[in-house]
């Protein structure tokens, strides 16, 4: 039984090569795709549905509620943010501000799905 | 099933539920869901050279169920059984092979942890939205499936050369 062979640094280095790959082309798109003038909204999805789609640019508090969970979702000066969640761990309003396309807000005991989205 | 199986992975099962309660104390990663080093695992990893794959992947489940009810939910829980089982799936045929060490099988057990957790997000969840989090969670599971290799090979190789110690051993052949 061998703790460490060579064989292992090279998956160790080969699978974070393949993942940071990953990391700084989307983050070369992402800016890439800032100059776009298009609308963009905010997609709020529940239990795997969408079930609003407000634009981006105009301030407004959603609150999803479903069963017992409550999720209060702000969009504020271009951003959008989770202000107060009833779930155990809090991540959704940890996460704090998203203004960008691509990462979402994900409350997972409560499926609740936070993104924005470019166009219609 | 002898008495001293039954010891052991009883021990292994009690030390792998002891970790994943210090882990469920510990504050969740860099916010993202279910980034965590998988102390857990160290205990399945020694368990899969030690008293090998079947009892490792008994161990396992058994540990899943019990943490699931006794700390989580029914969605932690699923998304636990798919990592998990990917993952000790995976670290099984790659021991196998005998081309890796402790470290790079546990490596792999990080990487197929997470990426089946994600898959079972994706499917529970019903979107592909949280696949943006797949390169950061392969990143964190091999970073933690080094850690826990390290360690678990220390362990392994403890615990088998205690064989001709007083200690006793729980390695079998």
């Amino acid at each position: 039984m061998k703790i460490l062979k060579k064989t292992d640094i090279a998956l160790l280095v080969s699978v974070a090569a393949v993942a940071a790959v990953f990391i700084i082309s989307r983050q070369y798109k992402q800016n890439n795709s800032e100059n776009d003038e298009t609308q963009q909204y905010v997609v709020i999805e529940a239990g795997g549905e969408e079930i609003a789609r407000l634009p981006l640019n105009e301030d407004t508090i959603y609150t999803v509620e479903r069963e017992d969970m409550h999720n209060v979702i702000v969009i504020e000066n271009g951003g959008v943010y989770m202000s107060e969640a009833d779930c155990p761990n809090q991540n959704c309003v940890l996460q704090g501000k998203i203004s960008e396309v691509g990462v979402p807000i994900v409350c997972l005991p409560h499926q609740v799905i936070v993104m924005i989205v470019t166009g219609q | 099933m002898n008495i001293r199986r039954l010891t052991t992975n009883g021990l292994l099962l009690a030390l792998a539920f002891v970790f994943s309660y210090i882990e469920w104390l510990l504050p969740e990663f860099l916010m993202i869901p279910g980034a965590k080093p998988g102390l857990a695992n160290i205990v399945i990893v020694t368990a899969l050279y030690c008293v090998g794959a079947n009892d490792a992947l008994m161990i396992n489940i058994v540990r899943i169920v019990l943490v699931g009810f006794t700390f989580g939910n029914m969605t932690a829980m699923i998304f636990s059984l798919a990592g998990g089982l990917l993952s000790l799936g995976v670290m099984t045929a790659l021991k196998k092979t005998d081309h890796f060490g402790v470290t790079g099988v546990s490596i792999a057990g990080g990487v197929c942890h997470n990426t089946g957790q994600l898959m079972a997000a994706m499917v529970v969840m019903r979107t592909t939205a949280v696949i943006y989090y797949l390169p950061w969670l392969i990143l964190l599971g091999a970073a933690a499936g080094l850690l826990v290799g390290l360690i678990s090979g220390l362990c392994i190789r403890a615990l088998s050369s205690s064989e001709n110690g007083a200690g006793g051993n729980i390695t079998r052949d």
